[in-house]
């Protein structure tokens, strides 16, 4: 049985996907259906607020390796630094040293230095998680600060993810998905099922929403359109719903802008449990996408 | 040590530079047969990305690194879940007519 990835994503950030992804997961759940939980966002993880994962197993995450300098061997000879593209290598106190966040891991100065004074050390640049929560199993990471390689590390979570939905016969994947075009985004919907763009009335979410779109399109992964915080700016969401229409993008719904989900957001519950209307325009949105990824 | 062991102890060589593990931790590899006595081996690889930008780098590797086994005779690699599995599976049919 091979799971079906539903994938939320938006280009621009804060335009509300982790509140439609909770609230899809808590929805699947009301409807007793089985799914695993990805959250692709490692950068800016925030799914577990909501989903109050308990960890059951942990891993570090490699990144890319970084150089550093054997003092003992040093013969001071300056190759290095002034080799180094990125300005990485600098001297401090007459000791050669370098800047892990400037490194970019080349190797250059490990193959020119004459006495092999250098070496590469790979960096732990996060963590990954595989949870139990109230609501289903759940893959997370963590990234740390000023980390790089976030696509790999989305491409393990949801590797990871999909392992344990095999193992487990279990039949969804739904993955909070990190905001713009990058490579965590271009990690999360790689062979997704089905892509699901949340965009919002404003300028820049209009923006973003068409390079989301475009990146999608562009892995030939099958897409869609919904305005969350809808009444915020009626003409702009028009113009969402009629920029659907004309590319043949399938438009999901409006989720209205309610005070209600702010106040859920703060007590850290999930919009669609505590929200009647924004559950009300939701149930639209989500059966309309089973109906979309069941038929595939 | 079997024949199948050595596959495998060849193949957690094969590393997946992108998530930094090998191929079998990861468990890219599905199917796998050693035919102990004939030392024909079959397996799927299946790359922990659809579009995963190294695939067909990495299903060569897999398939050199089988071949190099002592006692192994012939290597079959299918690729699966993958958007370049065919061209993969081009450059792979390549390999046998290297040699």
């Amino acid at each position: 049985m091979t799971p079906k990835e539903i994938v939320i994503i938006s280009g621009k950030g804060g335009t509300g996907k982790t509140t439609i992804t909770a609230s899809f997961v808590w929805w699947l759940r009301e409807k007793e259906r089985k799914f695993v939980i990805a959250d692709a966002d490692v950068d800016a993880a925030d799914m577990h607020i909501l989903m109050k994962p308990e960890p059951i197993k942990e891993e570090e995450f490699v990144g890319k390796s970084v150089a550093e300098i054997d003092d003992e061997l040093c013969t001071y000879c300056d190759i290095c630094r002034q080799l180094c593209r990125f300005d990485a290598i600098y001297v401090e106190d007459g000791i050669y040293k370098v800047n892990p966040f400037r490194c970019d891991g080349c190797t250059l100065c490990e193959i020119a230095c004459p006495v092999s004074a250098i070496k590469m050390v790979p960096q732990v640049v996060g963590k990954w998680f595989l949870s139990r929560t109230p609501y289903g199993p759940m893959v997370h990471a963590k990234l740390k600060p000023g980390a790089e390689n976030s696509g790999n590390l989305v491409t393990m979570v949801k590797h990871q993810a999909r392992l344990l939905a095999e193992k487990e016969e279990i039949p969804y994947i739904i993955v909070d998905g990190p905001p713009g075009i990058g490579c965590p985004v271009t990690s999360a919907i790689s062979g997704a099922s089905f892509v699901a763009v949340v965009a919002e009335g404003s300028f820049s979410a209009i923006h973003d929403m068409e390079r989301a779109v475009e990146t999608a399109r562009h892995f030939g992964v099958r897409h869609a359109i919904l305005v969350n915080k809808a009444g915020i700016n009626p003409e702009n969401e028009g113009k969402i719903e009629e920029y659907a229409r004309n590319m043949g993008i399938p438009f999901l719904g409006r989720v209205p802008f309610t005070r209600c989900v702010m106040d859920a957001l703060v007590e850290e519950k999930i919009a669609a449990s505590s929200c009647p209307d924004v559950r009300n325009a939701l149930d639209g949105i989500f059966e309309k996408i089973l109906e979309v990824v069941d038929g595939t | 040590m079997g024949l199948k062991s050595k596959v495998i102890e060849a193949l957690m060589k094969v590393y997946d530079p992108e998530l930094r593990k090998d191929v079998i931790t990861l468990q890219l590899i599905r199917d796998l047969k050693v035919d102990e006595e004939t030392g024909h081996v079959s397996l799927t690889f299946r790359p922990t990305a659809f579009t995963c930008p190294i695939g067909i780098q990495l299903a060569l590797m897999i398939k050199q690194a089988v071949k190099k086994v002592e006692g192994v005779k012939k290597v079959d690699v299918k690729v699966v879940d993958f958007a370049w599995a065919k061209q993969a599976e081009e450059y792979l049919k390549a390999l046998d007519e290297e040699n």
